[in-house]
């Protein structure tokens, strides 16, 4: 005895629906044929249009479709016929790329059976290209368990250098003697350790957003003025060194601070305005600059306002004009470019550029 | 002794030139001898350190021993940083935590000062160190705070220091270390059967607390606290001893609820 079954029903109605999107699809594929041999887009467009209007297609009798409007249904076909001519556009930029890829390939490896000792440059070239390509990658994410990390990070330093150089660590034990106090930022790809091969005991190192030397002021800046004195007065420093570094967020952020100096943030804007007079050179220097552009030409200006603002502390100003026995210099770290400048204070050109 | 064996080697140098034929050999002598007496005449005025040649040797050091090798590195930080850690540490020419916990460029945010303290959240007196945790947690979502004290440290050594009457004699230095005074009471009524260098010590880790719960004084930072996006960690590196010391301060930190 038939008994009615809902589930019958659904089953029913599931292999209609995909014989429907068959249907569907094979219709759709005939008019892209159509369209990519012979027709342009607006005889396909009205060939679809016809035949939206065959009792093939979207027809009132197909029982599973009953629920679906006949302009819901137009419309998903037109959305599906869309991304389906969108996808041969892509198909062919994709050619015409793969196209000039493989030429530069070709041209690459030309010049390469021409110049054998160029290979190795190449290859690191090339890595370096891949990395790029890849965008920001887990860096350094040898250990993503922090505790883990600090003491893996100390165990290789006990091993490969304290223990070592037990001497250096003993004489360290002693006393510092820094020859340097250098000013970085707080970037974690900039660290004066990596970037100048400073050895412990060799520079004193403050580091903050941007490298910024605000100018003498005992109740907005001790941080950084109990630094300088420190390293002044008890240290005896013999060269200040500011540098600054290429894609400086601080930079760009004075940079992007509107005119108005409406402010969005608790202390980053209010902080890299120590450097706000470099902001109106650079405006007025390089105003037919890219913002890009624009940026590092600021990430150099204010690196001068830097060296500028310590000649307002007296024991720094004393020890430069009077007894000649510091030196300022600025510096410039392009970790892009992987090039270092570096100049003297009052000298606006560079008087190194290694690269 | 000394002048006798130069008499003998400069007798030995005028035998060889009457010996020789040629008087082109004279010349060069007269041009070594002549550098040879600049060379000494500038070691005698002083050591030669010569800070130019300095960073010169130091970046080209890096540039072929650590850029050059790690394309792929370089190639990824040229994008962009996405550190984990954001790090406090002492401005001391002897503690970079480059060196002492290995980083490599792109792992940690760092902010270097005297004795390495957070202060409390302060937009007019505070705004470096205000800068550089907003950017950390807000835009680059670090996911620990370390806090590193260090043995021998001359800030802490200036904070133990500072006369109970609180009168300073200097600029900057004493204003900016009172920061942790509150952890300088703490061990002057704990330790006081400790000398002064261990009072010192204990006061190195004790200021790495109060930095700790100043962090929590920034709302950001409080908020990630207890969302568990964020750990606070304290340290102290014994360069001594060479022992590295890490904790975890135990907070009991819950969402407000309102009654």
């Amino acid at each position: 005895m038939y008994k009615y079954n809902p589930l019958y029903e659904r089953y029913n109605q599931l292999i209609v629906n995909c014989i429907s999107l068959i249907a569907t699809n094979v219709i759709i594929s005939m008019i892209l044929c159509l369209m990519q041999n012979r027709y342009s887009l607006r005889i396909s467009l009205r060939i679809l249009f016809s035949l939206s209007k065959s009792p093939y297609f979207l027809s009132q009798e197909q029982p599973p479709l009953v629920f679906l409007s006949k302009g819901v249904m137009a419309g998903k076909l037109m959305k599906c016929m869309c991304m389906k001519i969108c996808c041969i556009g892509e198909h062919v930029t994709q050619e015409m790329k793969k196209d000039t890829y493989e030429e530069a390939i070709e041209g690459l490896e030309k010049l390469l059976s021409e110049k054998d000792e160029l290979k190795s440059i190449a290859a690191a070239k090339v890595r370096r290209l891949t990395a790029e390509l890849a965008g920001p990658a887990e860096i350094g994410a040898v250990e993503s368990d922090p505790v883990k990390r600090i003491q893996t990070g100390f165990d290789h330093f006990k091993k490969e250098k304290y223990e070592k150089q037990i001497a250096l660590y003993w004489k360290l034990a002693q006393g510092q003697t820094p020859k340097f106090l250098v000013f970085a930022c707080s970037d974690s790809r900039v660290c004066p350790s990596h970037v100048l091969n400073f050895q412990p005991g060799e520079a004193f190192v403050v580091r903050n957003v941007a490298n910024m030397v605000p100018s003498f002021d005992q109740n907005k800046y001790s941080g950084v003025g109990a630094a300088i004195e420190f390293a002044l007065l008890e240290l005896k420093v013999e060269n200040i060194l500011v540098i600054g570094h290429s894609c400086c967020a601080g930079i760009r952020n004075l940079m992007s601070v509107p005119d108005d100096g409406a402010t969005r943030s608790d202390f980053i804007e209010g902080w890299v305005s120590i450097c706000k007079a470099a902001k109106a050179t650079v405006q007025k220097q390089s105003s037919h600059l890219s913002f890009d552009d624009q940026c590092t030409h600021l990430e150099k200006e204010a690196v001068n306002i830097s060296l500028a603002n310590l000649l307002s502390y007296p024991f720094v100003n004393e020890a430069v004009v009077k007894k000649k026995t510091l030196l300022l210099k600025g510096a410039h770290y392009d970790f892009v470019k992987g090039s270092f400048e570096l100049w003297d204070l009052n000298s606006k050109t560079s008087s190194f550029l290694w690269k | 002794m000394a002048n006798d064996t130069y008499e003998e080697a400069i007798e030995g140098l005028k035998k060889l030139l009457s010996g020789s034929e040629k008087n082109e050999l004279e010349e060069v002598a007269a041009a070594k001898v002549r550098q040879l007496t600049a060379e000494l005449a500038g070691a005698a005025e002083k050591p030669a350190f010569d800070p130019v040649e300095r960073i010169r040797t130091g970046f080209e050091h890096f540039k072929k021993e650590n850029y050059e090798k790690n394309p792929e590195l370089y190639g990824a930080l040229a994008k962009g940083q996405s550190p984990k850690f954001l790090v406090f540490a002492c401005s001391d020419s002897r503690v970079c935590p480059s060196h002492v916990l290995n980083f490599q460029p792109g792992e940690a945010f760092m902010v270097r000062n005297i004795a390495s303290m957070v202060p409390p959240f302060d937009q007019k007196k505070y705004s470096g160190m205000g800068a550089a945790i907003e950017y950390a947690v807000i835009h680059l979502k670090v996911e620990n705070i370390l806090v590193i004290g260090h043995s021998c440290c001359g800030g802490i050594k200036g904070l133990m220091s500072i006369p109970d009457d609180g009168t300073t004699q200097s600029d900057f230095i004493e204003e900016w270390v009172n920061i942790c005074k509150v952890a300088k009471a703490k061990v002057k009524t704990e330790c006081n059967t400790l000398d002064f260098t261990e009072q010192c010590t204990q006061l190195e880790k004790e200021a790495v607390n109060v930095s700790l719960g100043n962090l929590l004084t920034y709302p950001y930072v409080r908020e990630a606290v207890v969302k568990n996006a964020i750990s606070l960690r304290g340290a102290h590196y014994d360069f001594v001893k060479g022992t590295f010391e890490h904790w975890n301060l135990d907070y009991n930190l819950s969402p407000s609820v309102s009654l």
